[in-house]
């Protein structure tokens, strides 16, 4: 460790000795390394009163054939980082590696990356099958290479009917297909998508999900996705990374970060969470007992060193709650019961605490319900509780 | 609330007529048989029709019109588009003082851009000469054009052209393939403005030509001042009838 840290250069040499060798093709290659951003920083109107810092010290690995998610609220960055990596925007310090190669000064035709826009941005003047091939036209394909790159892709999409067709007389499903075709016609090594299915209907954006999901597997190209929706995120990703004001909270896959999120930020924003305050009343091997004000002690599992009286915040999802009566522990009272057609929500308090526990279909098939104003014991599923520093 | 009802009707149809009115006066102006703009007494005549097409008077004028309205609208329109797209590609921090100062030529009053006008073509030697008169026209237009332009660029997507650089096309390219052709009803309109504009240009053109390069408006001018030669409601009949018909084949267009 001590050696590898004194080490000039502090990256993995093996990252770089992959990549880019001729006769290889290192977009399929399930180990390389696709995309890589490090100590990246931009600041908006650096200097002048309006400064903004949009990200801050990111380091990110992103590997080949990757679905690879930027997850967080609008105003988190994620646009701004993706931006950087097509070009569309100069990074302020660090650097940013596409298959090994530094693009951090290439404008953005000079990078192997396509993207599909939050607006498809089709252009509104050619047909479908003109939009397609303008990238292969572009990159001087000879004329017979792009006609048939284009039927190709026209059939990827399921758009071959809709060819000669111009955009606006397209809805905004078949104009996403086309965005899709039209990104992956010229076989880029990195495709970006900024939060392409947002301006879709519900049922259109699930379908798409599953459509997307399997074109990346198909083309085995790195997708890098941004959106705001987590639901989305989980559904979709190989894996997540979250961020938040500019700093990335957690990269992970899809159930590490649902499961085991590791800051309070990421409990709250992937699905939903009781975040409880407790503090430290002893550690003994890796578990901890925790005094939690109004309720009560509970024991859970630590992997960082806290100390005796720490303050700390439990994350529990809402669906691990066991509620219960008739055991002697009712300490929560029931404030309210909402149906949710697939699931009962509980909200309750606990002391000074209000929790939301979640059960499915609630009252039915043995399990008991419980009505506004129900005085309940709680109990956590083992392992549900999530200890949280920050 | 005024437009179903009848007095609407009648107010816009007498307000129409009131515009109108001494357009339609001039007509029979024209068909007067004297050599003076007066109403014809009984004798009619197309005598004026005829003078029209005097190869070394009206013709001529008529030629260095249209001749100095196509170059200088064409240069004006290309140069509002390299202005107004690159104020758009760039957005300068400088962007609205730039754009205000292309549109000073509207806020001057004519005069005073006529005598600076005439003080740099005599500098240059290019008073009275059709490249000076160009000169001049295009500076006085190119503000009409850059409203026209820097409108349609404002209703273009970013992301058109980010899309283009992202597919591999270089600024240039994404200029010609994209960004114009998206603009091309804006284009047409400040080409069409400017050619208008300078068709019907007098108030330099009084002071930076006049003796060997005669336009229409001015030819006009010299005539009712000097002449009142009623050639003047001949070719004002004419113009007329060329706008009327312009509009009627747009109507039938849409």
């Amino acid at each position: 460790m001590q050696r590898a840290i004194k080490h000039p250069d502090p990256r993995p040499r093996a990252e770089s000795n992959i990549v880019p060798m001729a006769g290889s093709d290192p977009v399929r290659h399930p180990n390389s390394v696709a995309a890589e951003v490090r100590n990246l920083r931009k600041t908006y109107n650096a200097g002048t009163p309006h400064a903004h810092e949009a990200l801050k010290d990111v380091d990110l690995s992103i590997r080949a054939n990757e679905f690879f998610t930027l997850l967080g609220p609008s105003g988190c960055g994620k646009t701004t980082l993706l931006r950087i990596l097509g070009g569309f925007e100069m990074l302020t310090s660090g650097t940013c590696r596409i298959f090994g190669e530094d693009v951090s000064r290439l404008p953005p035709e000079a990078r192997p990356v396509n993207t599909v826009f939050q607006q498809y941005a089709l252009f509104p003047h050619m047909t479908v099958r003109r939009n397609i091939a303008f990238g292969l036209e572009m990159l001087g394909k000879p004329r017979a290479e792009v006609e048939s790159t284009v039927e190709r892709m026209l059939d990827l999409v399921h758009m071959t009917d809709y060819a000669d067709r111009r955009p606006d007389t397209m809805s905004g499903g078949q104009r996403q297909r086309v965005a899709l075709a039209r990104a992956l016609a010229p076989q880029p090594k990195l495709l970006l998508l900024d939060e392409p299915l947002s301006a879709l209907d519900l049922k259109l954006r699930q379908k798409m999900r599953l459509e997307l999901k399997s074109l990346q597997r198909e083309t085995g190209i790195t997708f890098i996705f941004v959106t705001h929706d987590q639901e989305e995120a989980l559904a979709m990703s190989d894996r997540v990374a979250v961020i938040s004001n500019g700093h990335l909270q957690q990269v992970g896959t899809p159930e590490d970060i649902y499961e085991q999120p590791q800051s309070r930020f990421v409990a709250d924003f992937i699905g939903e969470s009781n975040l409880i305050e407790a503090k430290v009343a002893g550690v003994t091997g890796g578990e901890a007992s925790l005094d939690i004000e109004g309720f009560g002690k509970v024991h859970a599992p630590v992997a960082e060193r806290v100390e005796d009286g720490q303050k700390v915040w439990l994350s529990i999802r809402p669906e691990r709650l066991v509620l219960g009566s008739g055991d002697g522990q009712e300490r929560a009272k029931v404030t309210d019961r909402t149906y949710l057609g697939n699931a009962v929500e509980y909200h309750l308090h606990v002391g000074e605490h209000a929790l939301t526990a979640r059960s499915p279909r609630g009252g039915l098939r043995g399990r008991q319900d419980f009505a506004p104003g129900d005085v309940v014991s709680v109990g956590f599923e083992p392992g549900s509780i999530k200890v949280l520093l920050s | 609330m005024f437009g179903k009802s009848r007095l609407g009707g009648f107010l816009a149809g007498a307000s129409g007529l009131f515009l109108l009115l001494p357009l339609v006066a001039v007509i029979p102006f024209s068909f007067t048989a004297k050599r003076f703009l007066s109403m014809p007494d009984g004798e009619y005549s197309l005598r004026h029709y005829v003078a029209i097409f005097d190869p070394d008077t009206w013709l001529a004028s008529i030629g260095t019109s249209t001749l100095v309205a196509l170059l200088s609208s064409v240069i004006a329109t290309a140069l509002a588009a390299a202005f107004g797209i690159g104020i758009w590609l760039r957005r300068p921090a400088s962007g609205r003082f730039l754009i205000g100062l292309v549109l000073l030529p509207i806020i001057v009053p004519p005069v005073t851009s006529a005598v600076a006008l005439y003080f740099l073509l005599a500098q240059i030697g290019l008073l009275d000469t059709v490249p000076g008169l160009v000169l001049s026209h295009v500076v006085m237009i190119v503000p009409f054009a850059v409203i026209a332009i820097l409108g349609a660029l404002s209703r273009l997507d970013r992301n058109l052209e980010l899309a283009a650089r992202n597919l591999g096309a270089s600024q240039m390219q994404s200029i010609i393939m994209v960004i114009l052709p998206n603009i091309r009803f804006g284009l047409f309109a400040a080409w069409f403005v400017s050619l208008v504009m300078s068709w019907e240009e007098s108030s330099v053109t009084l002071f930076v030509s006049g003796v060997n390069v005669i336009t229409l408006p001015k030819r006009i001018w010299d005539n009712l001042r000097l002449d009142l030669d009623p050639a003047v409601a001949a070719i004002s009949v004419i113009m007329i009838l060329a706008t009327t018909l312009v509009i009627l084949l747009r109507k039938s267009e849409t």
